[in-house]
């Protein structure tokens, strides 16, 4: 699998940058991003049948924090789902959004493995913690 | 875990010092501007929720607004009441169209600037500094016209048909606030947040303001008039109700330069 346009480089680094000065940072935006974007994807899936407007407003909105966030790939597969319209057909539909989810996978994979450690433990912990109460 | 947005956002009374309006309902352009700058954001889905609210808060170094909104609301449509609230805080667009017409409709619309999707640290520090100068740079200079009066905010002074006078710098503010609501209703509570911020002042001492400028303006004016609204707030208007038909032509104008 080519990794190469999963990322901008740049956004990314620019991002990380932001950590320096901020620790944890890095790791709570990727934490609100997964979210967002996993509700988003959701709520699209529901709405496949009916070709509802909602759509294109969702996928313009990942779209925009996909760029934000230098998944790039992931950011273009969003802005087809946006281009949809009435007369797409509900195939073409399925076919982009196991693509996106597949490519929210490996962007997120990739993403994670960039968080600092000593955050990465932190978050790791809190979310164990978050489990633990929901249980 | 879940991300709340009620719980990700400080409480308003913790909104001292430096802060930003983030208006957008993508939770990541909040989160990256509060990095980015690394200020307290205090982030709305919608601009209607931020109206809401808009009279606990006070004037935030920058107000960040999307196009596209919760619940199919379009930033545009309010951006030109949310540029009036606070005339030295920017208000920058974010767009995450490439689309001209947007970009027009924004700056046409009171915007300071705009900014594209994907946000870029270097690029929203540079718009908002670039904005804020901008903004501190044309105050001074800013010239005031509403029927025949002409007020020159860096100067204080008033001129009219009979006359001119001179304003402290309070007053010629107060006044200029006054214009900039173009004949609309003014609130006592607004007035004293706009004008002394965190400072209590009495009822008392703002009347005695407002009898000093309405004193000015008749001296100079014969076309307008501060009207109080009792338990309401103030007005600066036109005498003649003929004369309110033209209040939509009346426009606060900045010179860039005298």
């Amino acid at each position: 699998m080519n990794h190469e346009d999963l990322l901008e480089k740049s956004i990314v680094e620019d991002l990380l940058r932001i950590e320096d000065h901020k620790k944890g940072f890095f790791a709570e935006l990727i934490q609100i991003y997964e979210q967002q974007t996993i509700e988003g994807l959701k709520k699209i899936h529901s709405l496949v049948e009916s070709k509802d407007y909602a759509i294109q407003a969702i996928a313009h909105k990942l779209k925009g924090s996909s760029f934000s966030m230098g998944l790039t790939r992931l950011a273009k597969l969003f802005q087809e789902l946006e281009s949809t319209n009435k007369s797409t057909k509900p195939e073409n539909f399925v076919d982009l959004l196991d693509s996106a989810k597949i490519t929210l996978d490996q962007s997120l994979n990739k993403l994670k493995t960039l968080i600092p450690q000593s955050t990465s433990r932190h978050n790791t912990l809190r979310n164990s913690i978050d489990l633990d109460i929901g249980t | 875990m879940s991300i709340d947005r009620k719980n990700t956002q400080p409480a308003i009374v913790e909104t001292e010092g430096l802060y930003c309006i983030v208006i957008d309902d993508d939770l990541t352009s909040a989160k990256l501007i509060e990095g980015i700058l690394n200020v307290v954001v205090f982030s709305f889905d919608r601009s209607s929720k931020f109206i809401e609210k808009r009279e606990q808060l006070k004037s935030p170094i920058g107000i960040f607004l999307d196009v596209h909104l919760a619940e199919g609301e379009c930033g545009l449509d309010e951006l030109n009441k949310i540029a009036q609230y606070w005339p030295k805080t920017p208000v920058i667009v974010i767009t995450g169209d490439t689309d001209d017409e947007i970009i027009g409709q924004a700056l046409g619309g009171g915007a300071h600037d705009f900014i594209s999707k994907p946000l870029r640290a270097g690029e929203v520090r540079a718009r908002l500094n670039f904005s804020r100068k901008k903004i501190e740079e044309t105050i001074d200079n800013r010239i005031f016209e509403f029927a025949d009066i002409h007020l020159d905010l860096k100067y204080g002074r008033l001129k009219g048909p009979k006359g001119e006078s001179y304003l402290s710098h309070t007053d010629a503010e107060l006044l200029a606030h006054f214009i900039s609501a173009c004949g609309t209703l003014v609130s006592k509570t607004e007035i004293k947040r706009y004008i002394w911020g965190e400072i209590k002042i009495s009822d008392n001492a703002l009347d005695r303001k407002i009898f000093e400028i309405r004193k000015a303006v008749r001296e100079v004016s014969g076309k307008a008039e501060i009207k109080s609204h009792y338990g309401k707030g103030i007005t600066l208007q036109r005498k003649s109700h003929n004369d309110d038909q033209l209040i939509l032509a009346d426009k606060a104008i900045q010179l860039v330069s005298r």
